[in-house]
């Protein structure tokens, strides 16, 4: 055994309602061993050689951050593109800057274009929206290069604009593009089962082995500046576990990790055939003869109803969408059920991806069978995402027993655009209703679903406490929650939707000992300053991890 | 190889158990000698004759009928083109569309590749729970919409229901989805597996060049007039629907560029002919102002009336 190691702080804040605010933690190899004060903690002191610490003397300690709900494999695959976006991006290895206006848009490519050193090499950048940045077209793109492939991606996914070298480069025939009706030639835009043309085209750059590896470095990077000491990647294999655990393992599974990642696997691969229960829970089960003592598969499924919110492919309930339009089911209704009725007898926890309030009605119309045919408690039935619900849904899911863990940054970065083209004011304004979740005492985590959103916990807080909008605008004031219920949402409650509330998110006596190091408390900062608070690094299982070494060690 | 014939592509699309399976085995299994590459969705549930299984390569399996099954495991498009041009090409190409899907929004990976020809889309519907369905909150919106999206319907599990079922089902279905009546296809299961095997007729598909429009060989006693409608706005895409389907066989063919009453990519290309009515998405329209071209049957329908019927699917 270790010596004990005494950290002392200006602040720390346990989130342990029973000890809320101390001055120091002692700590021995992983684990946390007394939480107090010197004096407090003087018994443990004096029957073990112990050393104080004192580097956090003028800093504030929290619980490791957690983010329950991100996709690492790919942000690896995103990262290491050329951003240029509207909102300011603060990546490991670059800030992006915002950038909002066309000639801005333009002079950014250019600016890409002109530091790229390969004349051949294709610059595909990623972040663009018409609304900040007007229209970019292949004409547009042909201008700032002829020779250099361009490719647009835009911010929600949906579309990929190309210029005439681009085109080239992907390998595509013109004369079948021409007559491709999701594929425009004359703009060079790729869209719906068009995008899946240029994506066949891109993969080859995307997907090269090497270079997901250099996007999991940044990606672990990312983790570690937004504070956090455990993430979860929920939906497990992205693709295939053949090609990406061993690149997992080889890039987060180190000893300088300062982080642990829980995954939870899909719960179907392509739908449920019949007679294949027996085989999907087996192949479920067989997940954790992958974990390590950093990446871990523990007793939650991941399940899917709706479509994805950034592509408008929420199921709605009436009225619907403004333009009519419907959106889409993951898999038939019955199959959800059938998927969920699967795991629920055997016991796992159920992570449901609702994204509009049809799909959650359906999860929790199926919840609701459930617990008619098998009662039981302490289920942790999560509702994913959580984009468009009603107030009266929330009320069901406290009736249920159901957990949220909500990805509220959706409301910020959508809520203006949401609120014109998509759903109306009303529905686009109260996305993501926290402060009806508190009143009614469920349980709730926030997640940001990076690189939907940047893996900033402290970010997603700002936008749950605030409720502005990319404008500026407070978006439902009702559903804001306070600073206190936001910590709770990125520390012990996120903790509690992993089922890991007894080892981590809080800092008491027999946790590990994860702390995120702060400059400033959260509980003693303005409501909108608090995005703003600069982070010093974590503490990892005892171990410190600042993060401006980091920054010296990705230089080497 | 120069100018290879482009595989003509049938989608067959349709609800969770409304028996997609069971006919993509019966033309597997079937002895039509057609060389039909099918794609489904999910490979387990496939049941083909031992004695017919040639080989067998991970997802894929050639049975001696010269018939080829297959799951996608990527993307749907970059499959049907490498598939469709395999040496020797399939004769035909079939893909099971998912329980959820569209079958028109499917039909957009086949579209505008040489290789291939969208031939038919075709939704199964089983006429025992399809009432139920469609009043179902989470599956009614996505049930009509395949119903309303494909060109051909069929009727499944027709051992099992009764002809004075049938009729009702099918009474009720033409009041829920206005002109499905007459998408409906043969009521026998040997007639509709020689319909989705006849390419013979003659593909709703139109060139770009609108002065190609072509004219069924059954209809060329009759006389034909063209008729060609500029919109003074957007129209309402129901309205639009249900003319076409009101007019039935009057109406030959139509073809143009209109815009919907809609925020969102309003632009569309509208396509009508003997199986259906299509109208697909299009990111902006070739041509200077909407236009719609029709061709009808002298003596069935008047310039003006169709005209005022046109100007009755405007948006208001």
């Amino acid at each position: 055994m270790s010596e004990i190691t005494v950290y002392i702080a200006r602040q720390i804040r346990t989130m342990n309602p029973s000890l809320p605010v101390a001055s120091a933690v002692a700590v021995r190899d992983d684990l946390i061993i007394e939480v107090g004060s010197l004096e407090t903690m003087a018994p443990w002191l004096a029957a073990h050689p112990h050393q104080i610490d004192e580097r956090f003397k003028d800093h504030v300690l929290m619980p490791g951050f957690i983010d329950p709900h991100l996709h690492p494999s790919l942000a690896a695959m995103l990262l290491p593109l050329h951003f240029i976006t509207a909102m300011e991006w603060k990546l490991p290895d670059r800030t992006a800057r915002a950038v909002k206006g066309h000639d801005e848009y333009l002079a950014a490519v250019k600016e890409i274009d002109a530091s790229l050193v390969e004349p051949g090499e294709p610059l595909i950048t990623w972040g663009y929206h018409k609304i900040w940045h007007g229209e970019v077209n292949r004409t547009v793109l042909n201008q700032l290069s002829e020779t250099r492939p361009i490719i647009v991606w835009q911010r929600s996914f949906h579309e990929v604009i190309a210029n005439d070298a681009a085109i080239d480069w992907m390998g595509l025939e013109r004369a079948e593009l021409e007559k491709h009706p999701q594929v425009n030639l004359q703009t060079g835009a790729f869209y719906e089962s068009g995008l899946s043309v240029a994506m066949a085209g891109m993969n080859k750059y995307l997907l090269n082995p090497a270079q997901f590896r250099h996007g999991l470095e940044l990606t672990k990077q990312s983790i570690r500046r937004g504070g956090h000491t455990t993430i979860a990647d929920l939906a497990m294999p992205l693709a295939d576990m053949d090609r990406e655990w061993p690149v997992l393992l080889e890039v987060l599974d180190t000893d300088d990790t300062p982080f642990r990642v829980q995954y939870v696997p899909r719960g179907a691969l392509r739908g449920l055939a019949p007679g294949a229960d027996q085989d999907e829970l087996d192949r479920v089960a067989s997940m954790k003869q992958y974990n390590t003592h950093r990446l871990a598969f523990q007793n939650g499924v991941k399940l899917f109803a709706d479509g994805g919110f950034f592509a408008e492919l929420m199921q709605l309930q009436a009225p619907g969408f403004i333009d009519g339009h419907e959106g889409e089911w993951m898999v038939p209704p019955e199959t959800f059920k059938k998927l969920a009725r699967l795991y629920w007898h055997a016991g796992y926890r159920i992570h449901a991806h609702c994204t509009g309030d049809l799909g959650l009605e359906l999860a929790l119309d199926t919840l609701e069978e459930l617990q008619f045919e098998r009662p039981r408690v302490n289920h942790r039935f999560t509702i994913e995402h959580f984009g468009v619900s009603t107030p009266e849904q929330v009320r069901r899911i406290a009736d249920l027993g159901a957990i949220v863990s909500a990805n509220v940054y959706y409301l910020h970065e959508l809520g203006d655009a949401y609120w014109q083209h998509s759903i109306g004011y009303e529905r686009a304004s109260q996305m993501a209703r926290l402060g009806t979740l508190a009143r009614h005492n469920v349980t709730f985590a926030l997640h940001t679903d990076f690189t939907m959103a940047p893996a900033l916990p402290l970010n997603s807080a700002w936008v749950a406490v605030n409720r502005i909008s990319e404008s500026g605008k407070v978006l439902a004031p009702e559903e804001r929650i306070t600073i206190e219920q936001a910590m709770r949402a990125i520390t012990i409650d996120a903790a509690y939707v992993l089922g890991m509330e007894h080892s981590i998110g809080s800092i008491r006596a027999g946790k590990k000992a994860d702390f995120t190091v702060l400059e400033a408390d959260p509980f003693e900062t303005a409501p909108e300053d608090l995005k703003d608070i600069p982070i010093w690094g974590t503490v990892f299982e005892g171990r410190p991890f600042p993060l401006e070494q980091s920054a010296a060690d990705s230089l080497k | 190889m120069t100018n290879r014939q482009a595989v003509p592509v049938t989608i067959i699309g349709g609800y969770l158990g409304a028996g997609k399976t069971t006919l993509i085995n019966e033309l597997l299994n079937g002895e039509h000698g057609r060389r039909i590459t099918i794609v489904v969705n999910d490979f387990g549930a496939i049941n083909v004759d031992a004695q017919l299984i040639a080989s067998r390569d991970g997802d894929t399996v050639s049975l001696t009928n010269g018939c080829i099954c297959c799951s996608v495991a990527g993307d749907l498009t970059t499959e049907l083109r490498k598939l469709s041009r395999a040496d020797p090409p399939p004769e035909q190409i079939m893909v099971e569309a998912s329980g959820v899907a569209d079958p028109a929004k499917v039909a957009n990976a086949v579209r505008g590749w040489s290789s291939m020809q969208l031939h038919q889309t075709v939704t199964l519907f089983d006429p025992l729970s399809i009432r139920d369905l469609c009043n179902d909150k989470f599956a009614a919106s996505t049930v009509k919409r395949q119903l309303r999206h494909a060109r051909l319907l069929l009727v499944a599990k027709l051992d099992v229901v009764s002809g004075e079922q049938l009729t009702s089902i099918l009474g009720w279905l033409a009041q829920v989805v206005p002109g499905a009546a007459q998408r409906v296809g043969p009521l026998r299961r040997s007639e509709q597996i020689e319909l989705l095997l006849d390419l013979s007729t003659t593909a709703p598909i139109l060139s770009s060049d609108e002065s190609a429009i072509q004219l069924s060989a059954s209809h060329s006693s009759t006389a034909f007039a063209s008729l060609t409608w500029s919109p003074a706005g957007p129209l309402n895409e129901g309205n639009l629907r249900d003319l076409f389907f009101e007019l039935g066989n009057r109406l030959q063919r139509c073809k143009g560029w209109v815009n919907l009453d809609r925020a969102m990519r309003p632009s569309v290309l509208v396509q009508h002919g003997a199986a259906g009515t299509e109208i697909t998405d299009v990111e902006s329209m070739p041509v200077e102002q909407p236009v719609l071209v029709l061709i009808y049957a002298i003596g069935q329908c008047s310039e003006t009336k169709l005209k005022s019927q046109l100007d009755a699917c405007l948006s208001v």
